[in-house]
């Protein structure tokens, strides 16, 4: 009978036409945070970070960790444990000369194993693991937004591949592989204005919530057994006592820290002042000291992977700019440096 | 037939005991047996033993007997070479007969012999000096000759080639490394001052502690 067949036919019809319509109003334009309606739970750009972040401090764990670009590859041996609030993390350099980096709260000790060197570096008050997403995450949707764009596997865990691209020229977009569990950063990708990846840096092979030890690598820290040690005196400071300032504040970028390190040769002139600036994903550091003819001998920009260098010379003064953003962010920073005094 | 078996397997069995005596692994008996053969008997196996020796010669990479075939070669292809370069030499004659051929018009200056002189002077001139830049222009008017006969044979030799250098991957990463830039590098990594640490932040630190190399 043709009639029910025709009616069966158009109800079909009217049934997919509805469930599109619906599926069409479901779909949420992109808010403010740049989220998408995926089928994940619809995460802002803090919130994405905040997990990143977490997972770092939070979950032991051990791996090989490769990072790699157009110039060079390199590989280190991670560990880290943490618990409570104490958190250590052992880096050994599979590449180049063979170095092991302990971290501890605020205390940090290298093993140079060819020189058989030791060197203790004590930071004040900065700490090596820093909240830092409580001083800055109000600035970081305002230049960047956030995106999940997919799903991959690496190192044999399942990830979510997230796209925080930057709202202006002055910074580096990043993609990210952060572990669909813990939101462990697994992989990341540091992008050029035209997509390019300029460094990529992924563990190869991770044990996740590893049973680490934090005493055992503690005592690790501690056999400077056959080393000779140089301990790194690094004070912090203030950028105005120092007499530096910036007369225009580059987008998006904030003083985070001021330190000045004493010299090898124990004169106090030559000291360093490392003045650290962030914009919460990027930052940047503007190595100031007293300019001397025989040191100082080669201007320009250097690039090594994603991170930009530029030297030069400023007045009396020698300014060494380093961070990962794009050339015209340190040559801005370059040009906004004032000395006061 | 069976006498040609029988010395068949004789010379087997000489042919055998040959090797062994070549590798010094001949025993007692068999040494007294193969010396109680007369020499004369196999041809063939003064041959092999000659055979051997060069063998052993060559995998010990003795360099007197292995040369003669490659440097004969050499010779060879040199004494051809040289059988070709008369050519070029020629062409100069070769156009500036041509000349006085090719026009069935009369020109102009053809009655004055002068000035015909004049005209076959400046074509074997002119061929001489796109020849001589063709084959490198070092030596000079007086080497354009040898250069010519040199030329075929080793074409590449007379031209300069100059080899660019590489740079890894452009500009900005010739990598002249610097241990303080270096050092500087790792305080700025190790600073910790953003989200994306992670262990990023103290791996990259990784990447700058090894110099390139």
């Amino acid at each position: 009978m043709r009639t029910p067949t025709v009616r069966r036919s158009t109800l079909i019809a009217l049934a997919l036409a509805l469930s599109a319509g619906c599926a069409l109003a479901q779909s949420v334009p992109p808010t403010e945070a740049g989220t998408t309606a995926a089928p994940a739970p619809q995460r802002s750009i803090g919130e994405w970070l905040m997990r990143m972040h977490e997972a770092s401090r939070k979950r032991a764990y051990v791996g090989t960790f490769v990072v790699s670009s157009d110039a060079s590859m390199s590989s280190a041996r991670i560990w880290h444990a943490c618990e409570g609030d104490q958190q250590i993390e052992r880096v050994d350099a599979l590449t180049g000369p063979p170095r092991s980096t302990f971290r501890r709260n605020d205390h940090m000790v290298t093993f140079l194993q060819d020189t058989k060197v030791a060197r203790i570096e004590r930071r004040e008050s900065l700490g090596l693991f820093p909240n830092v997403l409580q001083a800055t995450d109000t600035s970081i949707p305002e230049f960047y937004s956030a995106r999940q764009i997919g799903d991959d596997r690496v190192a044999g865990f399942e990830a979510d591949v997230v796209l925080l691209k930057p709202k202006d020229h002055f910074r580096y977009g990043y993609r990210i592989w952060s572990e669909k569990k813990s939101g462990l950063v697994i992989k990341l990708q540091t992008l050029a204005a035209n997509g390019r990846v300029l460094e990529q840096a992924a563990f190869s092979e991770l044990q996740l919530d590893a049973p680490l030890r934090l005493d055992r690598l503690t005592k690790m820290m501690g056999q400077t057994a056959g080393y000779r040690t140089e301990v790194l005196e690094t004070q912090r400071t203030d950028p105005a006592a120092e007499g530096w300032s910036l007369r225009i504040p580059v987008a998006g970028f904030k003083s985070v820290s001021c330190v000045r390190r004493a010299s090898k040769d124990g004169v106090e002139e030559h000291g360093m002042v490392q003045w650290v600036f962030s914009d919460g994903l990027a930052s940047v550091s503007l190595f100031i000291e007293p300019f001397d003819a025989q040191r100082h001998v080669k201007p320009g920009v250097m690039t090594v992977g994603a991170t930009q260098s530029l030297a030069q010379r400023a007045e009396d003064w020698w300014l060494t700019a380093v961070g990962e953003v794009p050339p015209k962010t340190l040559s801005a920073f370059a040009q906004a440096l004032e000395r006061q005094k | 037939m069976q006498v040609d078996q029988m010395n068949k397997n004789g010379t087997d069995e000489r042919g055998e005991l040959l090797s062994a005596l070549a590798d010094g692994e001949l025993g007692r008996a068999e040494y007294a047996q193969w010396m109680a053969t007369p020499a004369e008997a196999d041809a063939d196996l003064a041959t092999t033993w000659a055979a051997y020796h060069v063998i052993g010669d060559v995998l010990r990479g003795a360099d007197p007997l292995v040369a003669q075939s490659p440097s004969g070669f050499v010779q060879r292809l040199q004494l051809r070479l040289q059988d070709e370069a008369p050519l070029a030499p020629e062409r100069p004659q070769a156009i500036a007969a041509a000349l006085p051929v090719a026009g069935h018009a009369e020109p102009a200056n053809d009655a004055v012999f002068r000035w015909k002189l004049v005209a076959g002077v400046a074509s074997i001139s002119a061929v001489a000096v796109l020849t001589w830049g063709m084959a490198g222009g070092g030596a000079g008017p007086a080497g354009v000759a040898p250069q010519l006969a040199v030329a075929p044979a080793a074409p590449v030799v007379s031209q300069t080639v100059e080899q660019p250098v590489r740079l890894a991957g452009g500009e900005e990463q010739i990598m002249i490394r610097d241990p303080r830039l270096d050092e500087l590098l790792a305080q700025h990594r190790q600073g910790g001052t953003t989200a994306l640490s992670l262990p990023g932040g103290v791996l990259r630190s990784t990447t700058f502690a090894s110099p390139e190399r």
